[in-house]
């Protein structure tokens, strides 16, 4: 009975894992207040695969989840932060989705 | 007549109320545009004093981001003036601006651009008196606005000249130049899925020409006002509420004319 409740457990837990997420953090400039970045995070809630957005405007990173099959060109990713008005800097991939 | 070419004025500062755009200045124009294929939708509210004339107004106003740095819009007012115990309300006229923000320069937390605008106000009031609801042609402003923003401090400036038709009444309405410094703070720096609040404080310059009428300068005229406007910005991801107050600090106005007491504006905007 306890080994069931435990992997039960473990089975409701690790839903993140199963779901196969990463988390792409990614360096923009420019990025000054919440409702200027709105356009960016609508921009990629749109695509398909995306799970999750934030932006650290200290550190001027803006995280996206997304299935782990997700995967940007770097030209997608200049357009799309081009278009929001601001400039983007480069991309760093977690195996892990924190947001 | 004169007091028709007062109520045109009247009429004329508040049509001057600049649309309050995402996280620019409340009563002067900012450099910021919209995303790409970005919409915005804003519902404003003004009310100024001057003298025994009031003037209110509601207006709505729809903007369109053809691309980060192109946005067009337009905006419809309702007006309602009120002076010497009459009163006239209507459709005010419609504005219809376009702005493009020609230079940008993107650093870790911070934004300088430029942004070039022009504005139609179209004759689009009903011609009727007592008091007068529109002067009965069509303006337009060309301007410049400059913007510097940071997490914590934003700086902005703006120039703008407007060029006035001439009235129904064959007034020669003098053309306006607006010169504008505005400071923006919050306490501290936004996080993205949190309410951000900033805190501005405008010096808006205004000097108006005087009118002639064949040829002749009209005496109660032209002149100049400096307003010093306290406002703020509460804004949560899509959604802005924008208020403030213009308080007039000093003026310099020819012949007899009222000085402005206050104005103020209340904005609700959101961005889809």
């Amino acid at each position: 009975m306890h080994r069931l409740i435990l992997i039960i457990t473990l089975v409701v837990f690790s839903g993140s894992a199963y779901a196969g997420e990463k988390e792409h953090l990614m360096q923009v400039h420019g990025a000054v207040c919440p409702s200027c970045a709105y356009g960016l995070e609508k921009k990629f809630m749109k695509m398909e695969g995306i799970k999750g957005f934030s932006l650290d405007f200290k550190a001027g990173i803006v995280s996206v989840c997304t299935d782990e099959n997700i995967e940007f060109e770097e030209e997608e990713l200049v357009t799309l932060f081009k278009q929001s008005g601001y400039t983007y800097k480069g991309e760093e991939i977690r195996d892990t989705c924190t947001l | 007549m004169l007091r028709t070419f007062l109520l045109v004025g009247v009429t004329a500062i508040v049509m001057n109320a600049f649309p309050a755009q995402a996280h620019g200045p409340i009563f002067s124009p900012g450099p910021e545009t919209l995303y790409k294929d970005g919409v915005e939708s804003h519902l404003e509210y003004h009310r100024s004093e001057k003298g025994d004339e009031t003037e209110n107004e509601l207006a709505w106003a729809i903007g369109y981001g053809i691309t980060e740095d192109w946005l067009i819009s337009a905006e419809l007012p309702y007006v309602r003036i009120k002076e010497d115990g009459n009163d006239n309300d209507g459709i005010g006229n419609i504005v219809l601006e376009t702005k493009y923000r020609f230079w940008r320069r993107d650093a870790l937390g911070k934004q300088d651009s430029v942004s070039g605008f022009a504005k139609a106000i179209l004759d689009t009031a009903k011609d009727t008196s007592d008091p007068a609801l529109s002067s009965g042609a069509n303006d337009l402003v060309l301007g410049l606005a400059y913007g510097q923003e940071s997490l914590i401090w934003q700086r902005w400036a703006s120039i703008r000249y407007r060029f006035n038709g001439d009235s129904d009444a064959g007034i020669e309405r003098g053309n306006r130049i607006f010169a504008d410094a505005a400071i923006g703070w919050r306490s501290k720096i936004p996080q993205y899925y949190k309410p951000d609040l900033l805190w501005m404080v405008e010096l808006n310059t205004e000097y108006t020409q005087r009118s002639e009428q064949n040829n002749i300068s009209l005496a109660d005229t032209g002149g100049t006002e400096i307003f010093l406007s306290p406002g703020m910005i509460w804004a949560y991801r899509n959604f802005a509420v924008k208020s403030g107050v213009q308080l007039p600090v000093y003026n310099n106005l020819n012949g007899n004319q009222s000085a402005s007491d206050y104005r103020a504006k209340f904005a609700l905007e959101m961005n889809f």
